[in-house]
């Protein structure tokens, strides 16, 4: 881990992640809601297989490959999605009857945050999606840092937490060619990148994340990378059931998933096909690289155990029958907390 | 917060009331019991926020993340099933943000805690309130209704004009001319009900009971158990070893507690979906059943077929808890009966064939059998589950008898064999024995049927094949088993919501029984005494007499072929046999329309119709609410209540959550925006004050009976107890509300104020419109009909059991006396699509369904899901505009192609306003919404009309359609 001390990490159970878009929310009206970053969504949630947020990010390089790292693609606020308004006060109250309806001003879009909610691939019946939530991966080499020509991101020592330094930015914008997870956006007002910045004011007090925390399918587990009691590590190194989206990018990411496994298929009678899984392998191994095969295996072996009605350590820790046990020590309930 | 002990409650003890819930009809006949429960453990201590040392750029975001203070809230009044406590943060004197409390505790350690709750439309109400949906301050109609021309008026302006043009309604036409809707959305338990409860029973006006209005009565249930509440904690689906969700998208619909579902599988548990489309709850399923719509009886009754082929019944279960050991009259199909058996004999009396005695005997808890149809204990009985058998009738004749099981095996035998219902649900018939067997061997299973499992026109022989099979395997009544769709908490206290009360000659009839403990049948009918002591008219009636429905209903092509008449016939023999009830009677008309929360003009089936022909018989109309919907831009006065977060409040109790949700106050009400208890308390002033102005006193109420003007702010307030113009008034309810309802854990308003979350600590009295009939056990998951099951109490149906056989001769006539499969009426309509959809993730109801946060999160404007194979005949592209059309109507929407989607759906979900549409054309144009004559039947013991609990209730699902591309 580069310059940090300690590393704090994310896991993501995505048999789990429900598609709410909680996360998104809990993240927008804690950090987003200032002029100029109306159209941000640090946190997103796309249905998989899709064009996602900003539309067709995976195509558009960055990161770092042996060779060095890679030129990227900038992502426009259009590929984001706009923050669109409203002719409320024309409808409500403009004396026009039926002859205006509520619709979007300007423009019409033809993309946004998650415009392919739950469109999904393949073919009636046996067609798949599943959800993906994500933030900025707080990477170990982060492309961002690397790419600033300002060094106006900082990955902090004492957690590996990845900050844009707005003092020092002046809106060249690499960090955003260069992020190959295109999870950093423009602010046009203040003129400087912004990102998800993990919450770090709330870890500070001992408080999860906001998405973490907010989230109503229980799907993240919170906490330092190394604490070998908490959940991260089991499920990441113990259990190796957790594993980062596309580590191909070679940043290596701080996020981690835990792969989908998808309802059985059918056969062209319209029976059960149990033999070859909804979601392709090689879509998953797309995402996730090949480990998604072993952690898969890991996860159906140990069902199946607790199916024979034995323990499982990995199946408790997903159930998380303790909310609070997994935020690995970050469980302070934030309304506790008295400003002075 | 730990959950506090209260002495074990028995309800024995209980003195019967019968509040209803969100209906709050209280009996009055208070419980002798002391509250018992212990004051609340403070809240948590507050900590110093950690001194951070620091000093550069990161401190923009630290000092974003401050407030003053933090309250509990919840969204009181958006009837969201959910109910989750939410800690608002004040910063400035605004409502900044909200989080979820999460202060839940798990009953037992082997299931995961309940724990944080709560949905993204929940985490954006602060900003919600504030938007541009809001209204602020009163307003008057200038313009064509509809129009949108405004003027701003005062309080006391609107109030008294409001005022005047009741009483002149009430004079000329008498107060059940005056219709007051409060629809689903506005209920809550609190004093943000109370107000239009106490307006609607001072002025004994026509109350429109709306439940039935959006298609969310479980009639199947009500057929087979004599009620539906069929609930309990949404951690006991942990406890599920085989879950079904059925008709329903808890990923949707259930975003607070599906984790339950997920983590079971991770217990060991299997997740199967039964579904037309691949939706949004398939992505977590094992197996996905892709049946065709609306077969989902076929696919019930044939897996019936296999359990009892196979032999993988629990027959003790099914001798003592269905009706299938019943004795059968071969001549005429009917339950023999003990006036078959006896001159002057019970109607209401049923036979099992005891094979011990080798004789027929009156069955233990069947509503006749001379006990008080009290306990289905058989004893020394061994009743026949099948066999032909001779009795000797009361003439001295013989008849030839079997059981209802015989004849419910020779249908499945002759019609449902999975060979045949592969032809007609689609599903591979090797599958469909997969299932039954899995299902069958499960040791704890059940189905997640929810409300959309309602909302089909034949959803009612859906939920029958359901509860067959959950009844074959013995399911109901265990933990994490049985079929679910809804259950409530009761509140004893909640008597106070309301003014209605028993007459003392009808509480004294009633201690006779009250000594021997009620049972579920006598809460019924303590409950239907109630539904007839108001104006109460279901909507579907409403509408068909006074709305302009007839004409539509009445069409050929929305009857069932399969009856021998069609809805007006049916119709004119309910009311003429006073089984449904309709005000104000047939020969007068509305007058003035009131509602408070809910939405007609975009609920309503084929709403253009109202619009045409109810709004123009109305010479008023006055919306009550906190934001512009579309009906009320049809309104001729919109008074602006307060926002959730601006108000005291208590949340409806589903049971998913064994906790009660309060909401403080946070801020003042935005501009001049009141408290719905103060707007309703100043409306029946004002009535009272220009009643007394203008000399006017008595005018025609209820069933013509005189009502005194002058008296309606004394009996709204009950005597002067209650001052709404004081903003503390509400606190003074709810203390009256907390202290007289021992089984939550708060004695006053404030401190459950202060709680947020009140844990339950007991049961409360029971109640047909909530109860589900379990104990509550504070140390363990709770799951509904223990008592049915564990202790033998009789069912509330003629039978005494989990009926499926109903010898109404409607249902005779029908072919439905058994659980059956038909086609909808629709199932031959010229159109080849079919409109299908559900509750959305994105709204409750209408509400945020028009606001940008949420709204940059989708297509930011209506949408229906189409398949690419309906798509590419037609030329349709992803993000083209279509025109979704019938004879009826049409709306536009943009298209989303998706792969889930069956090729025939459109898929629209639940809830856009019509002023999202081109023309405020809304997604119920096209939609006829019939109904099932069956369901206005009664006359026969459990088949009759319940105020908010069973009634005719419409059909939105599998509207016929066309989709053409618009250019």
């Amino acid at each position: 881990m580069a310059n940090s001390k300690r590393q704090m990490a994310m896991v993501m159970d995505l048999n789990k992640c429900i598609g709410c878009q909680t996360c998104t929310v809990a993240c927008k009206t804690l950090w987003t809601r200032e002029e100029g970053m109306e159209a941000m969504h640090w946190n997103t949630v796309n249905t998989m297989p899709g064009a996602g947020t900003p539309k067709n990010w995976e195509d558009m390089g960055g990161g770092f490959t042996d060779a060095g790292a890679q030129l990227g693609e900038m992502p426009t606020t259009k590929a984001f999605g706009e923050a669109w308004n409203y002719n409320h006060k024309e409808v409500f109250y403009g004396g026009k009857g039926q002859s205006a309806h509520l619709e979007i001003q300007g423009e019409k879009p033809d993309w946004g945050p998650n415009w392919d909610e739950d469109e999904g691939a393949g073919e009636f019946p046996n067609g798949y999606f599943f959800y993906l939530p994500r933030i900025c991966n707080h990477c170990t080499h982060p492309a961002c840092k690397e790419a600033c020509p300002r060094q106006a991101i900082e990955k902090r020592e004492q957690d590996g937490i990845v900050v844009v330094n707005e003092e020092r930015c002046r809106g060249y914008r690499f960090c955003m060619e260069a992020c190959p997870y295109k999870k950093i956006y423009f602010n046009h007002q203040k003129k400087v990148s912004q990102k998800c910045i993990f919450c770090f004011p709330r870890l500070e007090q001992g408080v999860a994340n906001a998405c973490a925390r907010q989230c109503p399918g229980r799907v993240r587990f919170v906490g330092y990378r190394d604490d070998q009691d908490a959940p991260i590590y089991k499920l990441v190194d113990k259990w190796k059931v957790a594993i980062p989206l596309h580590p191909e990018y070679g940043t290596d990411p701080n996020v981690f998933y835990v792969p989908p496994f998808g309802a059985a298929r059918f056969d062209a009678d319209g029976d059960l096909d149990e033999e070859t899984p909804r979601i392709p392998d090689e879509y998953l191994i797309s995402l996730f690289g090949k480990d998604v095969l072993s952690s898969l295996e890991i996860l159906k072996a140990e069902r199946a155990r607790v199916q024979q009605g034995e323990k499982s350590e990995l199946m408790d820790l997903l159930i998380a029958y303790k909310w609070k046990d997994m935020f690995g020590g970050f469980d302070t309930d934030p309304q506790t907390l008295k400003w002075t | 917060m730990s959950k506090v002990k209260s002495p074990r409650l028995s309800r024995r003890n209980f003195i019967i009331g019968a509040t209803a819930g969100t209906a709050a009809v209280g009996v009055g006949l208070y419980s002798l019991r002391e509250k018992g429960v212990p004051p609340a453990p403070p809240p948590l201590p507050k900590v110093a926020a950690k001194k951070i040392s620091y000093n550069d750029f990161s401190d923009i975001y630290r000092e974003q993340w401050k407030w003053d203070k933090v309250v509990k809230g919840t969204h009181t009044r958006a009837n969201c099933i959910s109910a989750c406590s939410w800690d608002v943060y004040v910063k400035d004197g605004i409502a900044w943000r909200e989080e979820q409390a999460a202060i839940y505790e798990a009953p037992r350690p082997d299931v995961p805690d309940l724990n944080p709750r709560g949905c993204q439309k929940g985490a954006c109400y602060t900003s919600l309130q504030l938007s541009e949906a809001r209204v602020t301050h009163p307003m008057k109609r200038v313009g064509e209704r509809g129009e949108g021309k405004w003027k701003r008026v005062s309080w006391n302006e609107a109030l008294t004009d409001i005022a005047d043009r009741l009483i002149d309604v009430a004079v000329e036409d008498g107060t059940e001319c005056i219709i007051f809707d409060d629809g689903t959305t506005n209920a809550g338990y609190g004093p943000e009900t109370a107000g239009d409860i106490r307006f609607q029973e001072a002025m004994q006006t026509t109350k429109i009971d709306s439940w039935g209005g959006v298609g969310d009565l479980p009639m199947g249930a009500i057929q087979t158990w004599g009620m539906y509440n069929c609930e309990g904690t949404a951690d006991d689906w942990f406890r599920s070893d085989y879950i079904v969700i059925w008709v329903g998208n808890p990923v949707y619909t259930r975003i607070p507690e599906v984790h339950f579902m997920h983590e079971a599988r991770y217990r060991g548990a299997k997740l199967v979906v039964i579904a037309p489309d691949m939706n949004a709850s398939t992505v977590h399923a094992d197996m996905w059943i892709n049946i065709k719509p609306e077969t989902d009886a076929a696919l019930g009754l044939a897996c019936a077929q296999v359990m009892i082929e196979e032999d993988l019944i629990d027959r003790d279960y099914v001798l003592q808890q269905t009706d299938l050991p019943m004795l059968v009259r071969k001549d005429k199909q009917r339950f023999l009966r003990h006036s078959d058996m006896k001159n002057g004999g019970r109607d209401n009396g049923v036979y099992l064939w005891d094979e011990k005695q080798g004789k027929a005997v009156l069955a233990p808890g069947c509503e006749g059998d001379g006990k008080g149809g009290r306990s289905t204990v058989l004893g020394k009985l061994k009743p026949a589950l099948s066999g032909d058998f001779e009795v000797e009738l009361a003439d001295g004749s013989t008849v030839e008898v079997y059981t209802v099981y015989d004849r419910l095996v020779n249908q499945l035998n002759s019609e449902y064999r999975p060979e045949q219902s592969e032809k007609t649900t689609g599903i591979n018939a090797k599958l469909i024995r997969r299932f039954a067997r899995e299902m069958a061997a499960a040791p704890n299973a059940m189905i997640f049927a929810s409300w959309g499992a309602c909302k089909h026109y034949h959803s009612d022989l859906f939920q029958r094949a359901m509860i067959l099979l959950m009844a074959l395997t013995g399911n109901q009544g265990k933990p994490g088993s049985g079929v679910r769709i809804a259950a409530w908490w009761g509140m004893d206290g909640l008597d106070a919501v309301a003014t209605l009360d028993l007459t003392l000659g009808e509480k004294l009839k009633m201690i006779p029984k009250a000594i021997r403990g009620l049972t579920p049948r006598d809460y019924e009918n303590i409950f239907m005494d109630l539904s007839r002591k108001g104006a109460n008219t279901p909507l579907m009636t409403f509408l068909y007499v006074h709305g302009g429905y007839k004409e539509l209903w009445d069409k050929e092509e929305l009857q069932d072929p399969a009856l021998p008449h069609n809805l007006s016939h049916y119709m004119r023999e309910s009311l003429d046999k006073d089984w449904m009830q309709v005000y104000p009677p047939e020969d007068r008309s509305p007058k003035a329309y009131i509602f408070t929360g809910v939405n007609p003009l975009r609920r309503w089936p084929a709403s253009q119709v109202a619009r045409e022909k109810f709004w123009p018989k109305l010479d008023l109309v006055v919306s009550v609410n906190f934001r512009m919907s579309t009906s009320t831009m049809y309104s001729d006065y919109v008074l602006p209540v307060a926002a959730y977060y601006e108000k005291y409040g208590i949340k409806y109790g589903q049971t998913y959550l064994p906790y009660i949700i309060t909401s403080d106050k946070a801020t003042e009400p935005l501009g001049d925006s009141k408290s719905d208890w103060e707007v309703f308390g100043l409306l029946s002033k004002r009535i009272a004050e220009r009643a007394v102005e203008r000399g006017i006193s008595t005018v025609r109420g209820f069933k013509d009976q005189p009502l005194d003007l002058t008296k309606v702010y004394d009996h709204h307030t009950s005597g002067g107890k209650f001052n709404p113009e004081d903003p503390e008034d509400p606190i003074k309810l709810m203390d009256e509300i907390f202290a007289n309802s021992p089984s939550v854990a708060a004695n006053s308003g404030r401190e459950a104020l202060q709680m947020g979350a009140v844990p339950i600590v007991g049961p409360a009295r029971p109640s047909l419109i909530y109860a589900n009939y379990s104990d509550y056990e504070p140390t363990d998951t709770h799951w509904p009909h223990r008592d049915f099951y564990e202790k033998k109490v009789a069912w509330p149906t003629l039978t005494g059991r989990q009926q499926f056989m109903l010898d109404h001769p409607w249902y005779m006539d029908a072919g439905e006396d058994l659980p059956v499969h038909k086609d909808p009426p629709h199932a031959a309509s010229k159109y080849p699509m079919r409109i299908n959809g559900g509750h959305t993730r994105w709204s409750i109801h209408a509400i945020w369904r028009d606001h940008k946060m949420l709204l940059r999160l989708q297509r930011g404007e209506p949408v229906c899901f189409l398949s690419p194979d309906d798509c590419t005949p037609r030329g349709v592209e992803n993000g083209d505009t279509v025109r979704i059309f019938n004879d009826l109507g049409s709306c536009e929407a943009m298209v989303k192609i998706a792969v889930s989607v069956r090729p025939g759906e459109v898929i629209m979900y639940h809830a856009w306003e019509p002023y999202q549409f081109k023309g405020w054309k809304g997604q119920q144009e096209p939609i006829a919404a019939p109904w099932k004559a069956l369901h206005l039947a009664g006359g026969y013991s459990h088949l009759h009309y319940r105020m908010y609990y069973g009634g005719p209730s419409h059909a939105p699902r599998g509207a016929p359609c066309e989709v053409e591309k618009v250019s």
